[in-house]
């Protein structure tokens, strides 16, 4: 399969008032045509913050570093100018809230032509014209009479939709989804999963599916990528991943989550004690080296490295392996 | 498990009235529109809905937040439905509510030790060195180190807050807790801590539970029983077990086959329904059967579902359902083998 | 997260780190941070503008009339040869005092109403609101005017006046406060708690609005300020032998051709008086706003 996306030793460190957080520390993957990655982590892991950084989406407190190929180019180093026409049209974003990510003061059929017409240079017509065809690609019902609302007359799993289909006006290369699912509906989430599948077998777009749902992974992603305070400490084709899961963070998480029709209703759930580390000031030692239950003086004096243990699925772990 | 259920929920109705207030025009938004259930002493209820089921509504009635429109609530036999604010004070001993957000939930101004003390406080219960025993003890109790007493809100993570917000809930020993939401918000690994304390706190103290969530997985947990709602009633009502293994309503249904599997064998091998359409909203809820506008069996029950609400039926072991095509004698409403949905 | 901490130094942990967080970002604004200087500057010189004087502001030298600055009179004198830069110090008295007291004033009505109509709504919110969108309708200033006039003009009538004129923006902001505030969580904690109103105003929501009172109160300073200098020029609000900025500004009209320094030094001192203070609202509330990042 064709390689799309190439990062490599991605780091993202952001200034604030109390030091510097590092946010995004030597992170590398690689995303290759049709295939769903999945990026997997809690909050403050830093797995926005990474592919926002490939787009140039931070704040100017970032400072990153590293390699990104994408088309024949170095994002993290092209021009601004290549950087836009790579925004919106080759890689585009999805984000979490459609509430908010529309202008409510414009239609729905207008912003989606706004896209094409400054990406392809269509001309208004033609721009509207095919906004219809997008809304039918996206699967909303009489995609001709909702290209001429407002934001606020559809619903969230809608407006999601409305955003898919934007990220898809260019027919990009990559779509990047930030927790596309998370503020809708259970019932609306297996509409938009069930799309981006589709999306995917139909375009061929690559997508970069960001989420905490282990569900909606195993829902849909090809690969899996678990993040944890801004560091990759495993990587595995999804089945292989909940299969065997080699990282004590990874094999904390499946355990956390109550799964429907199948628990021991006298079992705990497993937690996983103490908090998120703060990523403050570069690590010395294993992240997760505080929560650990396999951690020892190895874990708490050294980083430790990424190693494939098997086929296609990499630890960051002294101590890897199932329970 | 005898006596006067601890709470008594009959047909109750809550309607807000949108637009102008003088003017008194404007349209109604049906929340809840009659809804009816009990909770017995030590049980833990959960309530699962998506947006617009009117779920948290219900729990905002029930500890008397909201004055519901019409219906009786009944706390441990006492008729709290409208009660004034001075009668219902010392009854705001016996029932509590936590939230979902654990960063609004939290006076930014005050110290948690403040916060989880309040309502003793507020209630007269405990004063002076005796007060700050007993947080003491709360904090210990929800897992926290007492020395947090003195921090703010802002300082504490997430989970953190949440277990001051279940302190202070469980500060007067409540024979009521509800919880709206209480996990929602909150990281996958931390929702797990605070699940396994709920549970325990529960175990322990005793106290009654109704637990309004969207996520079924976290109900069949936890729940001893389980009440679906859909657009402001209850479409379906068992016991836990029972619901997860035989659901009958078309909807309980495809919110099973909607939910998630963390397992890609199972996910994706799952037969699934996906409804069409988006929920209607609760300002103009359809005629009859509710959710006709989604079901994929509306072909079989109309016209009937147009014109007629379904009534809520016993289906027999304490299992009900609101459907025009489940009633005793027909067994399920055939939309999928339960088998296949697990 | 370390369990070190004894607990005698977390106590101060918690209320002495943000105030070190909020100095250490109101610092990074050269623009607040001169606009507290030079505030603060203003209100010790009229506390002690006997001290910091030269002369009495009435101290009439009939040879030095309308003089050039000189070491004597650093800024001049004006037609009745009073010296300029000591009335401008004793003027600054009347402006200040109108400023904070009208301010204080206005917040005393305001809050309270506004607190009202928000927490309470039912009917008492739409007649406030209603009326405080008609008073909203008027100028500030034409407000203060008009009332000024009504009530006779001193310097105490032009600060009540003020304070009315300001107090219908303030009523609408804290009514916007409270109305936000009822809907958060810990008010529905503290309402299913059985606490009563006054406790839950008392401790969860004033404590809350505090920070957008505060700034908004510095920001209606300069206000009241300028609105002081309108109406003792208008000959509504300070009297002669009494001095004020507008008073001077009101004397020096007659003499712009030949002296117009005479106008130039009290509008200099209105206008940098009400952008220290206006620098320094605007630097409180971006540093106060919890979503600033720096």
């Amino acid at each position: 399969m064709t390689r799309v996306l190439d990062v490599d030793d991605l780091s993202v460190r952001f200034e604030t008032d109390d030091g510097t957080v590092q946010a995004v520390d030597a992170l590398s993957f690689t995303l290759d045509e049709h295939e769903v990655l999945a990026v997997v982590g809690e909050s403050g892991c830093g797995k926005s913050v990474s592919l926002m950084s490939l787009l140039r989406l931070l704040p100017p407190s970032a400072h990153v570093s590293g390699r990104a190929q994408f088309g024949g180019h170095d994002l993290l180093t092209a021009p601004a100018s290549r950087i836009r026409r790579v925004r919106g049209r080759e890689i585009a974003f999805v984000f979490q809230e459609p509430m908010t990510s529309l202008n409510p003061s414009f239609r729905v059929g207008r912003q989606i032509a706004e896209v094409l017409r400054r990406h392809l240079g269509l001309t208004r017509r033609a721009a509207e014209r095919r906004a219809v065809e997008l809304l039918e690609l996206v699967r909303i019902p009489a995609p001709d009479r909702r290209v001429n609302e407002y934001p606020h007359q559809l619903s969230g799993g809608m407006r999601q939709r409305v955003m898919i289909a934007m990220a898809l006006a260019c027919d990009p290369k990559v779509l990047v989804a930030d927790e596309p699912t998370t503020a809708l509906d259970v019932t609306i989430q297996a509409g938009i999963l069930d799309l981006m599948r589709d999306i995917r077998e139909r375009l061929g777009t690559s997508i970069v599916l960001i989420t905490h749902n282990l569900g909606v992974v195993a829902d849909i992603a090809d690969r899996v990528l678990v993040m944890y305070a801004g560091r990759k400490v495993e990587e595995a084709p999804v089945k292989d991943l909940f299969r065997g899961p080699q990282h004590p963070y990874t094999v904390g998480l499946m355990g956390a989550i109550p799964r429907p029709g199948g628990a021991d209703h006298q079992g705990r759930l497993r937690e996983i004690p103490g908090r998120v580390p703060s990523l403050v000031g570069p690590w010395e030692a294993c992240a997760f080296a505080e929560r650990c239950p396999r951690a020892d003086e190895k874990t708490r004096s050294e980083v430790p490295p990424l190693r494939e243990v098997e086929r296609g699925h990499t630890v960051a772990c002294f101590h890897p392996g199932p329970e | 498990m005898n006596g006067t259920p601890t709470l008594e929920v009959e047909n109750l109705v809550k309607h807000f009235r949108v637009g102008s207030q003088l003017l008194g025009s404007g349209a109604v938004v049906h929340a809840v529109d009659g809804v009816s259930f009990s909770i017995a002493e030590g049980e833990m209820l959960g309530l699962v809905g998506e947006s617009g089921s009117g779920k948290s509504t219900v729990g905002n009635c029930v500890v008397r937040l909201l004055e519901p429109t019409s219906g009786t609530v009944r706390l441990k036999g006492r008729d709290i439905t409208h009660l004034a604010r001075r009668e219902l004070r010392p009854l705001r001993r016996d029932m509590h509510i936590v939230f979902q957000d654990p960063y609004s939930s939290l006076n930014p101004r005050m110290t948690c030790g403040d916060i989880v003390g309040e309502p003793l406080r507020i209630q007269g219960l405990a004063r002076g060195r005796e007060l700050e025993a007993t947080v003491h003890e709360l904090f210990d109790r929800v897992g926290l180190r007492p020395e947090l007493r003195h921090r703010y809100p802002h300082e504490l993570s997430g989970g953190q807050r949440q277990r001051v917000g279940l302190a202070r809930a469980l500060s007067v020993s409540p024979s009521l807790l509800v919880a709206d939401e209480p996990v929602s918000a909150l990281d996958v690994s931390v929702q797990a801590a605070i699940l396994n304390l709920m549970r325990d706190l529960q175990a322990r103290m005793g106290f009654s539970c109704l637990f309004i969530t969207h996520d079924l997985a976290t109900v069949e947990y936890l729940c001893d029983r389980v009440a679906v709602m859909y657009l402001g009633q209850i479409v379906e009502l068992a016991a836990t077990a029972e619901l997860f293994t035989s659901p009958k309503h078309p909807y309980t249904q495809a919110l099973l086959s909607a939910a998630v599997v963390p397992d890609p064998e199972v996910q994706r091998t799952r037969t699934r329904i996906v409804l069409e359409g988006d929920i209607p909203s609760p300002l103009a809820p359809p005629s009859g059967c509710r959710f006709r506008t989604r079901c994929p069996l509306e072909h079989e029950s109309a016209p009937r579902s147009h014109e007629e609400e379904p009534p809520l039926i016993d289906v027999g072991r304490g299992h009900f359902v609101a459907c025009h095509l489940v009633h005793p004698g027909r067994d399920d409403a055939h939309l999928l083998d339960a088998a296949e949905l697990a | 997260m370390s369990a070190i901490d004894p607990s005698v130094s977390i106590e101060l942990t918690g209320r002495a780190r943000r105030r070190r967080l909020v100095r250490k970002r109101f610092l990074r604004r050269p623009f607040a941070v001169a606009g507290l200087v030079v505030a603060l500057a203003f209100i010790v010189v009229a506390i002690f503008a006997p001290v910091v004087a030269p002369y009495a502001p009435d101290a009439s030298d009939f040879s030095q009339i309308l003089a050039k600055p000189s070491p004597e009179h650093l800024l001049g004198t004006d037609e009745l040869g009073r010296d300029v830069f000591s009335r401008i110090v004793w003027g600054s008295r009347a402006s200040i005092q109108a400023g904070v007291f009208a301010t204080l004033l206005a917040m005393a009505i305001a809050v309270p109403i506004g607190l009202a109509a928000g927490y309470y709504r039912g009917w008492i919110d739409p007649v406030i609101a209603r009326l405080t969108d008609v008073m909203l309708a008027f100028p500030f200033l034409i407000i203060a005017v008009a009332l000024a006039a009504i009530l006779g003009p001193s310097l105490r009538n032009a600060t009540i006046a003020l304070a009315i004129g300001a107090a219908p923006a303030l009523i609408r902001i804290s009514r916007g406060e409270a109305l936000s505030l009822r809907e958060e969580d810990y008010v529905r904690a503290a309402i299913a708690n059985g606490a009563s109103d006054v406790r839950i105003l008392r401790r969860h929501v004033l404590p809350n609005m505090l920070s957008t009172l505060i700034v908004q109160a510095t920001v209606t300073i300069p206000a009241a300020i300028i609105g002081e200098a309108v109406l003792s020029f208008l000959g509504l609000g300070v009297q002669s032998p009494a001095t004020s900025w507008g008073v001077m500004l009101s004397d020096a009209k007659d003499y712009l051709g030949e002296a117009p320094r005479l106008a130039f030094y009290p509008g200099m001192a209105i206008f940098l008086c009400s952008l220290s203070f206006n620098l320094l609202g605007d630097g409180l509330r971006d540093v106060l706003d919890p979503r600033t990042t720096r």
